[in-house]
């Protein structure tokens, strides 16, 4: 009889058990999904507040960045000098044209019409990774 | 000594018997996960792009009413699941910046529009939705990015 209740109580033990492992397994899976829910990212950026025919920023001497090519083909300019078909050399030649300093010191992106947009993205990571306060893009030719 | 047979009370059965939650339980979550899953990929106002890739890119934060323009890779504009030319952006956009400015005329802070361009777009075609938001005086603007680590995820 009391050998009866030991097994009887080791049986609820392990049906107690399964639920909380069911649980736990669909808890994990929960917060393994969680990262793949919104995968999107954000960078802002603040457009000029004047007409698309006027200078962008109001700095004497910003850096400005050119990226010229067609999609994928492009290649990349600081301050009118080639940097070369790869933007990895971008934020260094940057930091070196802004004496190593970017305080007060405004970046304008400015790539061609058919350059690849992920190029201008890369390009503008680089200057938040600089941590950059003012990052531009080039204002649109007049009409266009 | 021949074994009584009894018949169960029915009050009994259903306490020993009992009704088991468990199953429920787990099809439950597995039906929320589920749909969880499935909603976020059936965003209407989300074009099916592949996004740019920045590993310096802040979470997103959407708030209500936010204005959402996917440039598609060749250049056309499409609002929450339409197709929309130039003048019909306008027409969106007068609308967008007379909801971004408050009774008192000041601009909420939070209210960006969100341009979500592929990866191919050429710049020239994210350059003129960005100069009609300036044309609407909408100044802030925000491109959606994906993480590295997801970019590669979804190559594999």
């Amino acid at each position: 009889m009391g050998a009866e209740n030991k097994r009887d109580s080791g049986v609820d033990s392990v049906d107690g058990f399964t639920s909380m492992i069911d649980i736990v397994f669909l808890l994990l899976i929960f917060f393994i999904l969680q990262p793949f829910k919104s995968p999107e990212k954000v960078m802002k950026s603040e457009l000029p507040k004047r007409g698309p025919s006027e200078n962008t920023i109001d700095i004497t001497s910003p850096v400005r960045v050119s990226i010229k090519g067609v999609d994928d083909d492009v290649t990349f300019y600081v301050d009118g000098r080639l940097v070369g078909s790869s933007d990895e050399k971008v934020p260094a030649v940057i930091m070196r044209n802004a004496n190593y300093s970017l305080e007060g010191i405004a970046i304008i992106i400015d790539p061609e019409q058919k350059v690849a947009f992920s190029h201008v993205i890369s390009v503008y990571n680089h200057c938040f990774g600089l941590g950059a306060q003012k990052v531009s893009f080039a204002a649109p030719p007049a009409g266009g | 000594m021949a074994k009584k047979r009894v018949r169960p009370d029915p009050a009994d059965c259903s306490a020993g018997a009992g009704f088991d939650m468990t199953p429920m339980i787990d099809v439950t979550f597995l039906l929320i996960i589920f749909f969880m899953c499935v909603t976020e990929r059936a965003d209407s106002s989300k074009a099916k792009l592949k996004l740019p890739v920045a590993d310096k890119a802040e979470k997103d934060t959407p708030i209500p009413g936010r204005l959402l323009i996917n440039v598609l890779k060749k250049g056309e504009v499409e609002i929450m699941g339409q197709r929309r030319s130039d003048a019909e952006l306008e027409d969106v956009l007068e609308l967008e910046r007379q909801a971004s400015v408050s009774d008192t005329g000041d601009e909420f802070p939070d209210r960006a529009i969100l341009i979500r361009a592929d990866e191919q777009t050429k710049y020239g075609d994210v350059q003129r939705v960005m100069g009609l938001c300036m044309k609407h005086k909408l100044w802030r603007i925000a491109f959606a990015t994906k993480d590295p680590i997801m970019s590669q995820y979804e190559r594999h």
